[in-house]
């Protein structure tokens, strides 16, 4: 049939998958497509920098007027409304909606998110807004993975892949750094290391940063400075990490603290985006560095070449963050990461004045090296991810002599804040909700399996005036224990039967003739819904002590869970997730 | 019989029409009906291999108050009992919820905008036409105007997807006692074409026993044949059975039939699964 | 290979809606069109072996077949066959009397074990049930596989004193031969439903002939098997 013969020449294409030679092993297969996305994100992280960059020049000449601290408010403002009207994305922070979905609807993304996040953070940051740009690139690198993998019509555990993909080919662009996309990716986004995946997301990442530098040029971000390191630094370290772990949950409370307030503002979402960028811009007017990303201001710290005494740079740190709460808080559209830098190297100048007043006798090395440090401290503080942090400094800063300190001041600083947030910055409205699931973990396990699949439908069911001798015979023919009764005429669940309950009489033939069903039967028990989750199924059985319940919906029986059969579906379910 | 469909409601005029025209098809077919009265603009479906966000208009979330009442009040009125209503409990984003895609139909508006007059014929928004290819499940599209259908009218053209669809059409048949009509246009093939996709698929009994008539048009056009069909029957066609790229290029049949018709649609998409319904 | 979802979901003899997550999800070297599923059976093969599933295409009807079927007691008691006036004036001499007349047993080996056996279970405990009536039988089952299930319906030409509950001597005697213990309790548990029957044991007094006596252990049968409707 022509109809056939048409459908295989499109199948190749758009279904690579059969292709024989992909056949033999998908993941050749994910290599190479793994390597498309890689490259499309970096592009689409390339052209939001361009575009950044291009907003600050244009922006730049304005500076001197007296009203420039509104073009933050007005950044803000076009940014919420290009959210919400052009792209009608809805309101949501991106990494997140990339974590959700890759952990419950294996990765699909609407290809929307390819370019809206893009769009409004530039205008947001790029007006002068305190947040970054990786969050955004990332986030577009996401739905192209996404997307690419859903126009080859691939399964969920290949656009997974493809997903972390996108994300390290974006974060790898964006800061010129493959290893930090490798790890953030696996850290945040997939969860767990598996040989499957790590390919082709190295691969993409190297993608994504050769793009970028291609296109922007071979540079590290910030230069490569020698750092000779001592003991003292060493353990002056320690002190360090401890104040970036209290300063990253000053941030991460004052951005909740500002997300509350500003919901509790009767005004559109647009109008608080606008506050809030004009209250940046007020600030900025007295500190500049606060504003858009602030590169260039750790450029000059790493340096060793900031101009600011103690007071003032413990004043940007709080700035700092205030207009970080500002911006994101209030409706803007952006990343936390370049913010946890600036915020970190801050940090890390003050401490560095701290203790050069303290004691003034030791000779430390110069605030460069604290300001790497604290920069590593907040991204493990607020994102509870050390190892992200620990080797994005040490790629976008060349400096392999400080791996030791920068080691401990990512994990002291990570436990601290465990402490008291526990939970990532990205991660914890997930976790709030429930909807934090990594592969392998029981959550996950019991989202994945649904009533559906362990329900049991073999039950006999009786009804209510049935004696009970007739009863007895139905006893004979059946497996079970439970015994549903449902109204005769509408069919209408009414009670369970339970052969433990009524042994004590079932062996009294005086009882057959007399006995109705309706007069043994229980009424009030515990039933759940076929649309249940699990958690919920088994926590009523936990509460309960009952080891089956009855499945009712809309009023008729229609089965019986189990804990016994859950357990033989969880335990098969969870060697399947080992091997694949 | 566990089978439930679909419908989001509207509280308007014209929403009433549409539950009215859901709940016609729930009595006839013993469906039962589940009720989602929107909180937020959008939603979330996510199905296999697409994620389609609904971008409703204004009107899906007027006078929530006395929502719920009207939609119990009208499915009441069809003598059917009170339907269930979900509300989502996973949300994508804060104001993005996710409605579950594990039904066995779902009733849409020609458009899920309200744009009345679009309403009118010859029009199906491009949502609606995501819905169709994604889901596994097929979709209703109710007449604007409620209208009781007494019969059913299966196009067949050949396809895979039509085989879907008359079985389908068979199974509704079945279950509501309306007799079943089969309408093939001709084209190029001629009629031991369409009586050899029929035998394939094991249909033929079926086809002798349970349908009343079949139609097969060996000339005229087809927008003249249409005429044909009788004004009180649900058609049930496959639609993107060829892939959509196909479809804009050769023209569907899909599309010349909901631009013509006024009758109730059963549209089944590539992804329907013959298990459910 | 190409099978429909739910086709496939009975080879693997998991729910469908299991099946079809595993496909979405990638976890089964399964790929999906519409409602067909297509695969190489080797790779399914693999596949369910190193997760504990069978693999098992079953183009006939899938049902169990239950096989009670040749063990209903309607079936077993035609297989025994009925047997009048058996001669003896002993329990002993009864149950070779008995035991020599049954066809089912071939051999005369068959035939000494099952006396043995008959004998010994009777010394154990009597097997007078009462109102005239017995039910003899092996102790463990015959170890002879070629003997399928059956119960032998005897009249006795004298009445014999089995020590019944009742005292009241025997006049009808059914022996039951089962290869399985599962089986033997299974018709065990048919036959004394039967027996609980006042009109049972009425007739069994009167000495039927065959068909009345089949006709009404049919009837008794189909009682049993259709319960609670």
């Amino acid at each position: 049939m022509c109809d056939l013969i048409d459908k295989t020449k499109l199948n190749i294409f758009r279904r690579p998958a059969l292709n024989f030679f992909f056949r033999l092993d998908d993941r050749l297969l994910l290599i190479t497509i793994g390597a498309l996305v890689g490259i499309c994100s970096g592009l689409s992280s390339v052209a939001l920098n361009s575009g950044l960059m291009l907003m600050f020049h244009w922006l730049s000449k304005l500076s001197h007027l007296w009203w420039f601290f509104v073009i933050p408010g007005i950044g803000a403002a076009l940014s919420s409304l290009t959210l919400e009207k052009i792209f009608k994305e809805g309101a949501g922070h991106g990494v997140p909606e990339i974590v959700y979905s890759v952990s419950r609807y294996g990765g699909l993304m609407r290809l929307r998110s390819a370019v809206s996040r893009l769009i409004s953070s530039c205008l947001t940051i790029g007006s002068g807004g305190s947040a970054g740009p990786e969050a955004p690139a990332v986030m577009s690198g996401a739905a192209i993975g996404s997307n690419i993998a859903r126009f080859f019509s691939m399964n969920d555990r290949q656009r997974i892949t493809l997903v972390g993909c996108g994300v390290a080919g974006g974060l790898a662009s964006i800061f010129n750094a493959p290893i930090a996309g490798i790890v953030f990716t696996i850290e945040i986004i997939i969860g767990e290391w598996s040989a499957a995946n790590i390919v082709p997301i190295a691969i993409a990442s190297v993608a994504g940063a050769q793009i970028s530098r291609l296109l922007r040029g071979n540079q590290i971000a910030f230069t490569h400075l020698n750092f000779d390191t001592d003991i003292t630094a060493t353990l002056a370290a320690i002190g360090l990490a401890v104040i970036t772990a209290v300063v990253s949950i000053v941030l991460t409370r004052t951005l909740r603290r500002s997300y509350a307030i500003s919901s509790r503002i009767a005004v559109p979402v647009w109008g608080r985006a606008a506050i809030g960028g004009c209250l940046v811009g007020i600030i900025g007017i007295f500190l500049p560095q606060v504003m858009g990303e602030g590169y260039h201001a750790i450029q000059r710290m790493v340096e060793g070449t900031f101009n600011g005494g103690a007071a003032i740079v413990a004043l940007l740190v709080f700035a700092k963050i205030i207009a970080t709460g500002l911006t994101l808080g209030w409706g803007g559209s952006g990343g936390i990461f370049a913010p946890c830098l600036v915020i970190g190297s801050f940090s890390g100048l003050m401490y560095y004045h701290l203790i050069s007043l303290l004691l003034p006798g030791i000779s430390l090395i110069n605030e460069g090296y604290f300001a790497l440090l604290g920069m590593a401290g907040l991204v493990s503080g607020t994102l509870q991810a050390p190892l992200t942090g620990l080797f994005l400094i040490v790629e976008i800063t060349g400096s392999y002599e400080v791996i030791l300190p920068l080691i401990l001041v990512s994990t002291i600083s990570t436990t601290i804040s465990y402490a008291f947030e526990p939970a990532s910055f990205y991660l914890k409205d997930l976790i709030e909700r429930g909807h934090f699931l990594r592969p392998r973990t029981d959550a996950k396990v019991l989202a994945d399996l649904g009533i559906r699949e362990i329900i049991e439908k073999d039950c006999i069911t009786v009804h209510p005036n049935m004696l009970l001798g007739e009863f007895i015979n139905v006893i004979q023919s059946s497996h079970r224990n439970y015994f549903p009764v449902e109204n005769e005429q509408t069919g209408e669940f009414m009670g369970m039967i339970h052969l433990d309950g009524i042994r004590s009489y079932i062996f009294d033939p005086l009882l057959y003739e007399t006995v109705f069903l309706e007069q043994i039967m229980e009424t009030d028990i515990d039933t759940v819904s076929i649309d249940d989750d699990l958690s919920d199924v088994l926590d009523k059985m936990d509460m309960n002590n009952l080891f089956s319940l009855p499945v009712v919906s809309s009023n008729r029986f229609i089965g019986m869970v189990s804990k016994a059969t859950l357990l033989d579906k969880y335990r098969s379910e969870l060697r399947l997730q080992a091997f694949y | 019989m566990d089978l439930k469909l679909l419908h989001i409601f509207r509280n308007t005029p014209f929403g009433r029409e549409m539950l009215l025209g859901s709940s016609y098809f729930c009595k006839k077919t013993g469906v039962s009906p589940v009720i989602y009265i929107p909180e937020y603009l959008k939603f979330l479906m996510y199905f296999e291999n697409d994620v389609v966000q609904v971008d409703l208009d204004k009107s899906f979330l007027k006078a929530p108050g006395t929502a719920k009442e009207h939609a119990v009040d009208i499915v009441r009125s069809q003598g059917m009992p009170d339907p269930e209503f979900i509300s989502p409990k996973q949300f994508t984003a804060s104001t993005l919820p996710d409605i579950p895609v594990n039904f066995n139909f779902m009733c849409c508006p020609r458009s899920i905008t309200d744009m009345s007059s679009k309403i009118g014929l010859g029009y199906i928004g491009p949502k609606v036409r995501r819905i169709v290819q994604s889901a596994k499940f097929p979709v209703l599209i109710a007449s604007s105007i409620y209208k009781e259908w007494t019969s059913i009218t299966v196009m067949f053209g050949g396809s895979a997807n039509a085989v879907k669809a008359l079985r389908l059409g068979l199974r509704i048949g079945e279950l509501s006692g309306a007799p079943v009509d089969v309408f093939t246009q001709e084209g190029k093939k001629g009629r031991q074409y369409y009586e050899k996709e029929i035998d394939k698929a094991g249909l033929s009994n079926e086809m002798e026993e349970n349908v009343r008539k079949w139609h097969v048009f060996d000339s005229g056009r087809l927008s003249e044949n249409l005429y044909h069909i009788p004004h009180g029957s649900l058609i049930v066609i496959g639609a993107y059975g060829h892939g959509v790229i196909k479809d804009i290029i050769f023209g569907s049949i899909m599309e010349k039939v909901q631009t013509i018709m006024p009758n109730n649609l059963l549209i089944v998409g590539p992804n329907y699964g013959v298990e459910m319904g | 290979m190409q099978l429909r979802l739910d086709e496939l979901a009975k080879c693997l003899k998991t729910p469908a809606d299991t099946v079809e997550r595993w496909i979405r999800q990638g976890r089964i070297p399964v790929r999906k069109k519409g409602d067909q599923c297509i695969y190489k059976i080797a790779a399914l093969k693999k596949w369910a072996d190193e997760n504990n599933l069978s693999y098992i295409v079953s183009d006939t009807a899938s049902k169990d077949t239950p096989k009670k079927d040749d063990e209903t007691i309607y079936s077993a008691m035609k297989r025994g066959g009925v047997f009048y006036g058996i001669p003896g004036n002993s329990v002993e001499d009864v149950f070779s009397a008995a035991v020599d007349r049954i066809d089912c047993l071939r051999t005369a080996d068959q035939r000494k074990s099952l006396h043995k056996r008959l004998v010994a279970r009777e010394k154990l405990m009597s097997t007078g049930i009462g109102n005239g009536i017995a039910i003899p039988h092996p102790r463990k089952p015959l170890p002879y596989d070629e003997i399928p299930a059956f119960i032998t319906t005897c009249f006795l030409k004298n009445r014999i004193d089995f020590h019944a509950m009742d005292n009241k001597p025997v006049h009808a005697m059914f022996i039951i031969v089962c290869p399985t213990s599962t089986s033997h309790l299974y018709l065990l548990s048919r036959l004394s439903f039967c027996l609980r029957n006042d009109g049972f044991t009425t007739l069994l007094r009167d000495t039927p002939d065959p068909d009345t006596f089949f006709a009404k252990v049919r009837e008794f049968q189909k009682g049993i098997d259709s319960p609670g409707q």
